[in-house]
């Protein structure tokens, strides 16, 4: 049965869910809904000492910048991955580094296509130990299969005819059903009821094929919303167990409707992996603040600027129903 | 056809990037849908809604439908300025499972690491691939729109450690081994249309389905183009040189897409007094 009211705090979560050796996919784009606050909870939990997680398997769902702070702290031991690096910004050091130099140390790397991934995550999703497929049957992505969980290799796509008579060559590609997916979101209800805005990338898929879903949402919105409009939400309750409300949770990727991405601070990142400074880094921006005021006193008045976005148009209508702090405790 | 002299004259008047964007940019046409890529070959299409074809349907693999060109270059094929005037949102899947396995895009645009003679791409490591020397973006949505797309344009710097003669890691399928050997496969997409260069314009030979050299930028020589192709470059009979920019369009790169010259590097290497935008 569904619990209602899914609303933790983020260290909460993160204490509750993050376990080692685990697979974790993050949604969202390379610049775009990237449950960053999420990742940087992982790392200050762990140096806390309240969790103990060194062999994290990233399970997809475009690496960037999360996932880079876990690859440049060191616990991340193998990922599937789509595409690496923050696009025109730049590429992704911190993850080069680790592939190329095994610095912090040398992740196992599973390479996967957007498509054959979201086919990967449709098959888990329906419960399904494999699915055909157009891509991969060329090319050199069946090169290594990580088995996840435990990412021992296996024999990655299988070509077959099909057998109904067209004789077409598809690929067999495995199910993938990350242990944990973390989406972040524009605002959802108490209950998990969760709304995106702008293009869905692969958020939906991933949330469907996650044992496990936790959404970090900037807002969270009271239920009239989604009665009022029911068409709108991108993923029902029921798939989701723990609502985090955290304001700027993507930086410095974007959040469509709430705020642009942060390039510079993307640049000033990826210079920091360039310089071997990443730990200064992670010093200044992962370690440092004590609780989400402190972490948007760190961003500082960047944030004004982020949220003068173009695409604030798509948050208009929902405005009046984003809950106050006050009515938020009410609820928790 | 200039003399070199005058051709590295014309260097004074715009980059080889920027001769690229545009020569690129020359295979949209008005009204018709185009996919778009990431990094460079996100612009060619800004370019040409901008200035030739305003009428054009963008695509971009994130689920962004119809965004219209305005402001400033967007940073990837997922930033907030094309979630601001988009006409549909969907998602990865209808992208590159439903709309390029289904030949609903006019032409497609994608760069590459590698580009080998059959314009097969490699977008993922340099060495080997299980100890790679450099470590790249990796597919994306290239092997998909590669597989689906009737039509692709492969963008990349021309020089013989990109066009090469064995890819090092196979990563989006062009024509395979040349021939028929695409079709037999059983491919849905009709395959690369054209490799644009910041040199020249290499078109696939209809029945080899090699890459062949069809068109010279007037900033370019042959003798550039041969030294830099890492195959034995065959020439076509009919060979023809591409326009230069027009001032509209390096207007357009130069005040709205490129500001910096991060990326055409316009900024730097033209002459100070020159730079006109």
């Amino acid at each position: 049965m569904e619990r209602l009211d899914k609303i933790l705090t983020l260290d909460d979560a993160v204490r509750k869910f993050v376990r080692d050796r685990q697979s974790i996919a993050f949604a969202g784009m390379p610049l775009m809904r990237k449950p960053v606050v999420f990742a940087r909870e992982i790392l200050r939990q762990k140096r806390a000492g309240n969790l103990k997680v060194s062999d994290l398997l990233m399970a997809g769902g475009t690496a960037s910048f999360g996932t880079a702070l876990l690859v440049g702290a060191g616990i991340v031991e193998s990922m599937i991955v789509q595409f690496i690096g923050f696009e025109r910004a730049g590429l992704n050091y911190v993850i080069k580094k680790s592939i190329e130099e095994g610095v912090p140390r040398k992740v196992q790397v599973e390479d996967e296509s957007n498509l054959t991934f979201n086919l990967r995550c449709l098959a888990g999703s329906l419960n399904l130990p494999f699915i055909p497929s157009i891509s991969g049957v060329w090319g050199d992505l069946n090169l290594r299969g990580l088995g996840f969980p435990g990412a021992h290799e296996y024999r990655k796509y299988i070509h077959v005819r099909d057998p109904f008579g067209t004789g077409r060559k598809v690929a067999l590609i495995q199910g993938l059903k990350p242990d944990l997916t973390v989406i972040q979101a524009p605002m959802a209800d108490k209950d998990g009821n969760t709304f995106l805005l702008g293009a869905v990338g692969h958020d939906d898929l991933l949330s469907r094929a996650g044992r496990q879903v936790i959404v970090v949402t900037d807002h969270v919105v009271s239920q009239d919303l989604c009665r009022k409009y029911p068409n709108l939400v991108t993923i029902p309750s029921i798939g989701v167990d723990a609502v985090v409300p955290w304001r700027l949770s993507a930086w410095p990727t974007g959040c469509p409707g709430l705020y642009d991405p942060d390039i510079p601070h993307i640049k000033l990142f990826n210079g920091s992996a360039l310089r071997n400074e990443f730990q200064d880094y992670l010093d200044w921006f992962v370690y440092s603040y004590k609780d989400e005021d402190d972490y948007l006193q760190m961003i500082g008045p960047e944030a004004e600027r982020l949220t003068q976005t173009a695409s604030s148009p798509l948050m208009e209508p929902f405005r009046k129903y984003l809950l106050k702090e006050k009515e938020l405790e009410v609820v928790a | 056809m200039v003399g070199i002299g005058g051709k590295k004259e014309l260097l004074r008047k715009f980059t080889s990037t920027e001769m690229m964007i545009v020569e690129a940019s020359r295979f949209i046409r008005d009204n018709s849908t185009v996919f778009v890529g990431v990094g460079l070959s996100l612009l060619p299409s800004q370019l040409a809604q901008r200035t030739r074809t305003p009428n054009i349907t963008q695509v971009f693999e994130s689920g962004i439908i119809g965004a219209s060109s305005t402001g400033r270059a967007p940073w990837g094929v997922d930033d907030t300025v094309l979630q601001a005037n988009a006409t549909a949102f969907c998602d990865l899947m209808s992208a590159l499972g439903w709309m390029a396995m289904n030949n609903k895009f006019d032409v497609c645009f994608l760069g590459a690491a590698q580009v080998d003679k059959y314009g097969n791409i490699n977008s993922t490591t340099i060495g080997n691939y299980y100890s790679p020397r450099t470590r790249l973006p990796g597919s994306g949505g290239a092997h998909d729109v590669a597989t689906g797309g009737q039509k692709f344009v492969i963008m990349v710097r021309h020089d013989k450690s990109r066009l090469v003669e064995n890819l090092d890691y196979r990563t989006s399928p062009g024509f395979i081994v040349g021939g028929t050997t695409r079709k037999e496969l059983g491919l849905p997409g009709g395959g690369p249309c054209a490799i644009v260069t910041d040199l020249a314009t290499l078109t696939p030979d209809p029945n080899t389905k090699e890459f062949i050299l069809t068109k010279l930028h007037p900033c370019s020589t042959m003798q550039e183009v041969r030294e830099n192709t890492g195959w034995d470059l065959k020439v076509s009979d009919n060979l023809e040189e591409s326009l230069p920019p027009t001032p509209f369009e390096l207007e357009v790169l130069r005040k709205e897409l490129d500001t910096t010259g991060e990326f055409t590097g316009w900024r730097n290497s033209l002459l100070g007094s020159q730079i006109r935008p």
